[in-house]
């Protein structure tokens, strides 16, 4: 949850929070004290941003269409640790900066554990993007459609349909009903493995109106004819999502329909599912899915009766998410690596060991065209840096490698993440931890996925107490190092 | 029609047919009397790994035919001979008759005489795209209903599956602009159970189950082709113009998505394993030009379904809003001439719903024919 980093953040005192919760004092508002907990809606400049991603870093993207995705998600980390989404949008989206910030501070007054919230956002000049909470555990699309461990569950289904008819239930009570382009991609899965709605697709996204962007036999009858979304759509889409659910498979609801008229249940159903629900509550669910897409948008449920109507088709309640998921918790991870091991165990001399054994191999590839500046003086002296802070680390001279390394650093003829690596473990060893982590995220913004600047990053916040940041740095160090050998291998 | 048996037609194959005349003799059974029908060769329209196919003329009638010559082998029988004998529809390709003959090697060639259509759908969009021009929605229309309409003869009364459907395998009669299909020397009767090769039909119109290997697939692989041909007459190019076998699975998942897990079972149960990259479905609206109307998005979405059990059979397309235009009796031609039949059914209607036969005959035919088509209770 967002409160991990609660130490860092001003929290709950916020008034824009509390006043939006004075206003509709309803059941959704003041439940979770760890919603009102996240930090209120705040502008971030566009450095802020750039750094946060690592200066939108190929290896940050985070949305399914990559780099060609027309507003592209990264992910991304604020200076005080707190791990975000953040949306690029291509500058043709938002060519009014109001109607932007309007728009974004509007949906970024929503509180909600069923969504994953609108941080805040950046409009300078050309650029308009949009930070959210991030979600670790990808997409329903993913989950659903292409899984790679196990189908989901049927009681997963079940809640990841409540927790949506949640969502929507909360937007419209806030007087959001819009939502666009609702499907399988904007359902996300947080830390515990329940699902949220992502906060993005309540912001119109762009001016010519396109709110969907998947095959037209998917949208909404009414937005075919006029070319615009009301919350009725909204129910239509949820209907798509309902029927995904259920069959697992892209089903125009056009056939679907005719499929259910037909009563042929079977050929809509998902074979993984065989055995988990009875007949009868198919049967219902299916009813429920033709309701919202009824041709006539008038005919079709709202989100409150959704709500009702789900409610008591809910399986194996006391039964965690992440469970039910096969996805594990967020405190139990991978074997860790020697480095990782000594990073845990919070062992600095291990770790100065294996950084030395390590040397400069992992700063291979990095353009610094050292031929031609070797015959400057100037080049000279930097190079000399660099190898007597080497010979100080070696030695455990940390001051004197702090020294030498930031001469090196200084100099800036050559950019070196293992330097950076090298000094904040120096950092650490001098008791010097807001240095060392300060170091770590360089070497990252570096080198984005770079395991020994998570690790690195791990244990300076855990040196400066910042425990489930510690923990969460040590977690993302042992998935880039997986990675790292998974793709070594296989060359 | 003529039977094999009482065929001769001993003349020496060059290969090359042209001003060739062919002699042969039917009939002579049963106190028929015996006749010679000769055929003057007059051009070749298509060759193949089959052999070839050319344009003749019938001397006694002066009928123009086209004539399919292929290679016999003694031991078996043909089985695209076989097949056409058996069927007779107005959007299939008709047999006249055939023959054998011999040449100087002593290699045994089968003739199919059949009816002679001058063009083809892929002679057709060719000059729709020379002239920088999308095929007109009327016709569109026309065509694709009419290849839905000798599909559902063909799947449900013998029973086969074309296996090569594509713009090159569909004649098109450019007065009357009926439509029928040609080529069955890859279709086959479809047995439940039993094993098909998947090595079949051609790249940019293979269902993905043939891409996946599978060999217990059904009729909807020709929905599938059908689905690409509707595709490209609405855009004017292939939809999935795959550069190789693999690339054809590529292009598919370009514009439908990666297929979900449960789609990769419906299709062949032991790819399940594999991976495959993750792509979002493309915006159909960008597949497809603006003005598209929703109809034929719909149609080409239950067409090109990944799940081969979840496309609509050929009767359901026939009976598709799609084609509404067709049942209306004010439609006509461009040029202000009629429609090519279309509403003549016959055993293809006997396995479907009173729903849907409700669908398919249009109201004023039901009217004219004085046919009291009930609504069934529920409709």
């Amino acid at each position: 949850m967002g409160c991990q980093s609660s130490k860092l953040m001003p929290c709950c005192s916020n008034s824009k929070v509390k006043a939006s919760v004075l206003e509709v004092p309803d059941e959704d508002s003041e439940e979770k004290s760890q919603v009102s907990c996240l930090l209120s809606f705040q502008e971030f400049t566009f450095v802020q941003l750039k750094n946060a991603t690592s200066g939108f870093a190929v290896e940050n993207i985070v949305s399914e269409h990559g780099e060609k995705a027309p507003n592209v998600v990264y992910k991304g980390k604020l200076e005080n640790q707190m791990r975000i989404a953040v949306k690029r949008f291509n500058r043709m989206a938002w060519p009014d900066a109001l109607q932007f910030l309007e728009e974004a501070r509007s949906v970024g007054q929503l509180r909600n554990d069923r969504l994953a919230n609108l941080l805040g956002c950046c409009c300078e000049s050309d650029e308009r993007l949009l930070v959210a909470e991030y979600m670790p555990n990808e997409t329903l699309a993913k989950h659903l459609f292409h899984w790679e461990t196990q189908p989901m569950k049927w009681a997963m289904r079940l809640r990841v349909v409540l927790h949506l008819a949640q969502s929507l239930e909360y937007c419209t009570n806030k007087g959001r009903t819009l939502y666009h382009d609702l499907n399988a991609y904007r359902i996300l899965f947080d830390e515990d493995s329940n699902s949220r709605l992502s906060s993005f697709g309540l912001m119109k996204n762009s001016r010519d109106g396109k709110s969907y962007s998947t095959n037209l036999a998917f949208t909404p009858p009414e937005y075919l004819r006029t070319g615009r979304v009301t919350p009725e759509s909204v129910i239509y889409s949820f209907g798509t999502l309902l029927l995904d659910l259920i069959s697992g498979k892209h089903i125009p609801p056009s056939h679907a329909l005719d499929l259910i008229r037909d009563r042929n249940l079977q050929m809509l159903a998902d074979s993984y599912l065989e055995g988990q629900f009875s007949e009868d509550d198919g049967t219902e669910l299916v009813r429920l899915a033709s309701r919202c897409l009824q041709y006539e948008p008038r005919e079709r449920p709202n989100p409150k009766s959704l709500v009702a109507a789900l409610t008591p088709f809910q399986k194996e309640t006391e039964v965690a998410s992440h469970v039910l998921m096969g996805i594990p918790h967020s405190a139990s991870f991978a074997p860790l690596s020697p480095l990782g091991e000594a990073c845990s165990r919070r062992d600095l001399t291990a770790m100065h060991e294996i950084l030395e054994n390590i040397s400069y191999k992992d700063d291979e590839g990095m353009t610094n065209e050292l031929s031609f500046q070797m015959w400057t003086g100037q080049m000279q002296d930097v190079l000399n840096f660099k190898r007597k802070g080497d010979t100080s680390f070696h030695h455990k001279d940390f001051r004197a490698a702090i020294e030498n390394y930031t001469q090196f650093v200084d100099g800036g003829t050559m950019i070196s993440p293992t330097v950076f690596a090298r000094r904040s473990l120096s950092h650490l060893m001098s008791d010097m931890p807001q240095e060392a982590l300060n170091d770590a995220m360089q070497a990252q913004v570096v080198s984005p996925v770079w395991h020994i600047a998570s690790y690195l990053q791990s244990a300076s916040l855990a040196a400066l107490g910042m425990e489930n940041e510690a923990q969460a740095a040590l977690k993302e160090g042992t998935i880039f190092e997986a990675k790292r050998n998974a793709t070594t291998e296989h060359k | 029609m003529a039977d094999d048996k009482e065929i001769s037609g001993p003349v020496v194959d060059g290969s090359d047919p042209t001003g060739h005349i062919i002699s042969t003799t039917i009939g002579g059974k049963n106190g028929e009397p015996k006749q010679t029908i000769s055929y003057m060769a007059e051009r070749v329209v298509g060759t193949g790994s089959f052999g070839i196919v050319f344009q003749a003329k019938c001397l006694e009638t002066g009928e123009t035919v086209a004539i399919k010559k292929v290679l016999q082998d003694r031991r078996y029988k043909n089985r695209e001979l076989q097949l056409m004998r058996v069927m007779d529809h107005p959007n299939v390709i008709c047999l006249k008759h055939c023959f054998f003959s011999t040449t100087s090697k002593n290699e045994l060639f089968l003739n199919l005489v059949m009816e002679y259509v001058p063009e083809t759908m892929y002679r057709v969009l060719k000059h729709y795209s020379n002239g920088n021009q999308r095929m007109p929605l009327i016709y569109v229309k026309l065509y694709t209903y009419q290849i839905f309409r000798g599909l559902a003869y063909i799947h449900t009364v013998p029973g086969v599956c074309h296996r090569d459907l594509k713009p090159q395998n569909l004649l098109v009669d450019p007065l009357t602009h009926q439509v029928k299909l040609c080529d069955f020397g890859s279709a086959k009767v479809l047995v439940k159970g039993e094993a098909n090769i998947s090595y079949i039909c051609s790249r940019f119109y293979r269902a993905p189950e043939l891409i996946f290997g599978a060999t217990e697939y059904t009729t909807s692989i020709d929905i599938w082709s059908a689905g690409c041909v509707l595709a490209e007459l609405l855009l004017g190019q292939p939809l999935f113009p795959g550069e190789n076998a693999v690339d054809q699975l590529v292009e598919i998942i370009k514009v439908l998505g990666t297929p979900t897990r449960e789609e990769i079972r419906c299709m062949n149960p032991s790819y399940t394993d594999f991976r495959f990259p993750q792509i979002k479905a493309h915006p159909w609206h960008k597949v497809f030009h603006k003005r598209m109307p929703p109809e034929a998005i719909d149609l080409a979405s239950r067409l090109l379904q990944y799940s081969p059990s979840l496309r609509c059979t050929a009767l359901e397309a026939c009976a598709h809003p799609f084609f509404d235009e067709l049942r209306d009796s004010n439609t006509r031609l461009p040029n202000g001439r009629p429609l090519p039949p279309l509403f003549n059914f016959k055993q293809e209607l006997s396995g479907a719903s009173p729903e849907l036969v409700n669908r398919l005959i249009p109201e004023h035919l039901k009217r004219q024919m004085g046919l009291n088509f009930l609504h069934p209770a529920g409709t």
